[in-house]
Formats: structure tokens, C-alpha cells, sequence
């Protein structure tokens, strides 16, 4: 039987299964990207951001919105930072990258950096 | 009642059969672990598509009964003549053909949730869990003078579809100077800032077209409920003289004969009228005891998006009670940030897992006018303290203006976000 009832009382305070930073990331990411790259607390962080940036990073061809898999995971994190101290302004990623701290900022970044630019879910 | 109901569940498929109706025929018979989904909305498309994504080993049935997906955001910009209704319709067949899930065209007539089983038109589905996205019922029962005349008179079009279609048509025959009229429910209703995109985009259009035509709006709520600066800003900046916007004015009555719009106040008479009318959750939840006595939404613990009276029942979407959930507004994107919490908690529930906590975001596009938009959207986590989402610290806000660049970027996020519900 595969069916659990849930046990919703002992639960992980939430944004606090990864830290710290380093070992979030290392912890985090799948063990093989191609079969289970949307498992995992990257994965599960970056989920909403497919609402804008497409499945898995990866929006239509000619969208504007840009893409962000397969970038460089410090560059990822360093415009995140930016958008969140107001270094770098916009419309919406100011206030969406204040949803998120110094580690959900690291473990987004490499999840979307591990993913291929093009193909696969 | 819990306890009962798991131990049901544990006496396995002899006494779930049961529970089900005499002579329901079983369809669709499981090959494996299961999860069913009810609703091709945002927030089921989303749910099927994420739980096939994260366990190829997970069978999906999704079922839904229109054989073309509308997206209701969006819907407002074909009514003001912006986008054509088949910019705004795509297919299903992609959900079955890239990523497996099995698509059953039909009505659902109940859910049974002892057994976790959908009847059908067709027959009963079941499944070892299933998340259920029905979205909203329309409720014209305080609306005196309702009735099939006032249904023809007044579409909602609320549901984007046929309704959308007659509602724009009725924009290109209004005589010169003409009066249109919209009435707006009391919260929480779907999408909040939707009335006043569609009043934006109705005034442009009778701006451009219709000179001399005016729209006059009733709104049940004491004031414009989302955005509302820079809504009224918009109206007054674009289209002045255009919008008589008139708060706290219920709509209690209607004339179908005279096409009138009824407060308690005003009577306005419109060539083109819009009833959106009250909303609550679909009512195939409250038939299956899903939604309590005396509210009109489904309570669900946002963590993994389980009914709070059905442990084993998902539920996401706009049919969800925010006084459960925390104050997430009814908007598609939430409906699909809900749908991928419920797609991750089922597929760990089903391993034997632990879910992990949720994570949403909302963004709300607006246009003001054909090429000027607004936003509005936050980043939500769950607090252990009160069980409920939670607005991330700092991460709630509005647009400081209208401006070319998010109208650009709404019709982008639309196509975007479609595709990560359906292609």
C-alpha cells in the first residue's frame, strides 16, 4: 500500500531544509538532473517562477521575459541580490526577490543553472 | 470521522466499491499509483502536469468536461476588442501527448471522497489521491428579478467562453452614446482586479469607438479593491467623463424587459449590461461535504493544500477559503503555484514522504488601456505559527505606475504561463 496518511504535525519550519547556503545547494540539487529535476528544495522554490520564466526556466522562444536555464548560478544569484536591494530596478523582481533569503536566493540559482538551456520536462 | 474514514481506506478496494453508487460502472481501471484531477483550470492543469513531471511513475486522469482550454486572464482584452477569443483558446493535447496524462472528456456528476472516486458521466474514476480545481459557482439568488431573460440580458463572462464572445459583440453594436453598465459582487470573487481591467479596457474602447458612450458601475465593495490608485488614475487620466464608478452599491435587482441595474440607490438603465455576479466555490465541494455549513468556500491547510474535513482530498484553486489559507488572492497564478504545492505534497504522500513546505507566488497583470499596464504580487510561505500562507516580509507591492513595458510583459507572462500549464 502506498497510500500514508499525512502526517502534517512534525513539519520543517519552512525555508529551513537547506541551510546553510553551501550545503543547500550541494543537498538540494537531484541526484540526476535528466530523471528527477523537479525534486528537490530548488526545485520547489523555483516551481512559481515557471508562471513567468517558463517550465523549468525555459519560456517561449520570442518571449521578452528572459530565460534562466542553464545560466552561470553566481550570475543568477547576483541579479536576485540586486533586484533585492534595489541595485538593479523593475517592475516585479524587486518585491519577488525580498521573497527570498541569502539561501533560497543560492538553491534557486543552482537549480536553474543545472538545468539544459533547451529540451528535456 | 477521520479515523473511520482511514479505516475504510485501509479495508482496500472491496469496501471502497461500496461506497460507491449501485450499478456505477468503473472506468479507466489503475495500473499503478494514481492521482485523478477535477478541473482543467489553472490550477488542475497545472497539478497534472507537475505531478507527471516530478513521477513519471504517477498515472494522471484529468477530468475536465470543455474539449478547448480558455484562459480567463486575458479574457477581458478580447471583450475590449484587444485580442481575438481564439488568442485566448488552446488545446488539451499536449498535456496527453508530451507528458502522459489521460484526458477524460465528461461531467462530473459527484466525488466520493471515502473512496477517492470521481462519478462520472461516463462512469466512476478512482485513484489513490485526487486534487480536486472546480473553481467558482455563480450565486444570483439575492438578485431580485433573475431568471433566463436576465441571464440573456446580463452575461457574466466571467468564465471566459461563448459568454466573453457575446459580450464583445454587444460593445460593436452600442448605438452612439450608449450606456453600459457592470456590476461588480462583493470579495472574495475570482481574480479582484479583473472588474476594473475589464472597465478599463470597455472605456478605452468606447473612447476610441463609441464617443459619447459612458460605462456606469455599481460595486458592491466600499471601494476599488485592487490597484485602486492607479485604476482610478487610469480612468481619470484616459478616459475622462467615460467611467461613473459609484462604490458601495450592491446589486439587488434586475429588469431584463428595460435592461436595468438595480442598487438600492440607483436604477441604471444600459444598452449592454454586465452582472458578475457573487461567487462561491463549485458546488459539486459542498455536495460532497467538502464545504461546511455556512461558508461558501472549501477549508484547506495549505501545506500540502489537503481539505482541512478530507485529509486524503487535495483541493486548489479559486474554490479555496483564504480564511484557511491565508489572504492569497483568487488569481490564476496563485491557482498555479497552488497546483504544483498540491502536485509535490501528492507525489510525496504517495512515496511515503513527508511534503516539503510550500512556496507560491502571485502576480496579477492589468492593462489600464490597449498599451498601458499595471501589477500587482507578492511572494507567499507557510507560518507555522498560524498554519496559514503568509506574504513573505517585503515581497508584497504594486506598480508605482502604469507603463508600456508591463503590458508588454502581461501578454508575455500569459503565453508563458499557459505553456507551463499546457504544452
Amino acid at each position: 500500500m502506498r497510500i500514508v496518511a499525512p502526517n502534517l504535525a512534525r513539519r520543517p519550519a519552512p525555508g529551513r531544509r537547506c541551510a546553510p547556503v553551501l550545503a543547500a545547494v550541494a543537498l538540494c540539487l537531484p541526484a540526476s538532473a535528466a530523471a528527477d529535476n523537479h525534486a528537490g528544495d530548488g526545485a520547489r522554490l523555483a516551481a512559481p517562477c515557471a508562471g513567468c520564466h517558463g517550465t523549468a526556466g525555459r519560456p517561449p522562444a520570442d518571449s521578452a521575459i528572459p530565460g534562466l536555464a542553464g545560466r552561470d548560478a553566481a550570475e543568477l544569484a547576483g541579479l536576485l541580490e540586486a533586484y533585492r536591494s534595489g541595485a538593479r530596478a523593475s517592475e516585479e523582481m524587486g518585491r519577488i526577490a525580498r521573497g527570498y533569503d541569502d539561501a533560497e536566493i543560492a538553491a534557486l540559482a543552482a537549480w536553474f543553472a543545472a538545468r539544459p538551456p533547451r529540451g528535456g520536462p | 470521522m477521520t479515523l473511520t474514514r482511514r479505516g475504510v481506506l485501509a479495508g482496500g478496494a472491496a469496501v471502497m466499491a461500496t461506497a460507491l453508487p449501485a450499478g456505477a460502472e468503473r472506468i479507466l481501471p489503475a495500473t499503478g499509483p494514481r492521482v485523478v484531477v477535477v478541473g482543467g483550470g489553472w490550477g488542475g492543469l497545472t497539478a497534472a502536469k507537475y505531478v507527471r513531471l516530478l513521477d513519471p511513475a504517477v498515472e494522471v486522469v484529468l477530468i475536465e468536461r470543455r474539449t478547448e482550454f480558455h484562459s480567463c486572464p486575458v479574457s477581458n482584452w478580447v471583450i475590449g476588442h484587444l485580442r481575438t477569443i481564439d488568442s485566448i483558446t488552446h488545446g488539451y493535447d499536449a498535456l496527453a501527448r508530451r507528458h502522459g496524462v489521460r484526458l477524460l472528456h465528461t461531467d462530473v456528476e459527484s466525488i466520493d471522497v471515502d473512496a477517492r472516486a470521481v462519478v462520472t458521466a461516463d462512469g466512476v474514476v478512482a485513484g489513490d489521491r485526487l486534487i480536486l480545481s472546480p473553481g467558482v459557482a455563480f450565486d444570483y439568488t439575492g438578485i431580485a428579478g433573475w431568471g433566463a431573460a436576465a441571464a440573456g440580458r446580463f452575461p457574466a463572462a466571467w468564465s471566459p467562453g461563448p459568454e466573453t464572445a457575446l459580450l464583445r459583440a454587444r460593445l460593436a453594436e452600442l448605438p452612439p452614446g450608449g450606456r453600459v453598465a457592470l456590476s461588480i459582487p462583493p470579495g472574495p470573487y475570482r481574480c479582484p482586479p479583473g472588474p476594473y481591467e475589464r472597465i478599463s479596457l470597455i472605456a478605452a474602447y468606447l473612447r476610441q469607438h463609441r464617443p459619447g458612450a459612458t460605462i456606469t458601475v455599481l460595486d458592491a465593495n466600499q471601494k476599488i479593491v485592487s490597484k485602486g490608485k492607479l485604476f482610478q488614475q487610469a480612468w481619470d487620466e484616459l478616459y475622462p467623463g467615460v467611467v461613473d464608478y459609484r462604490p458601495d452599491s450592491p446589486l439587488v435587482a434586475v429588469d431584463a424587459a428595460t435592461g436595468t441595474l438595480s442598487s438600492d440607490f440607483d436604477d441604471v438603465r444600459a444598452d449592454v449590461a454586465n452582472v458578475i455576479p457573487p461567487q462561491r466555490a463549485s458546488g459539486l465541494l459542498r455536495a460532497a461535504g467538502l464545504v461546511p455549513e455556512g461558508s461558501d468556500w472549501a477549508p484547506v491547510d495549505p501545506y500540502a493544500f489537503t481539505s482541512t474535513l478530507a485529509p486524503d482530498i487535495h483541493i486548489v484553486g479559486d474554490a479555496t477559503d483564504q480564511t484557511t489559507v491565508g489572504k492569497v488572492p483568487k488569481s490564476g497564478f496563485v491557482a498555479n503555484s497552488m497546483g504544483k504545492v498540491a502536485a509535490r505534497a501528492a507525489v510525496a504522500l504517495l512515496a511515503g514522504r513527508e511534503p516539503p513546505p510550500p512556496s507560491l507566488i502571485n502576480t496579477c497583470y492589468s492593462l489600464v488601456g490597449p498599451g498601458e499596464g499595471i501589477s500587482v504580487g507578492a511572494v507567499y510561505g507557510y507560518d507555522d505559527e498560524t498554519g496559514r500562507l503568509q506574504v513573505r516580509p517585503g515581497s508584497s507591492g504594486v506598480s508605482s505606475r502604469r507603463s508600456a513595458a508591463v503590458a508588454a510583459q502581461a501578454w508575455d507572462w500569459a503565453r508563458t504561463i499557459w505553456q507551463d500549464m499546457l504544452g
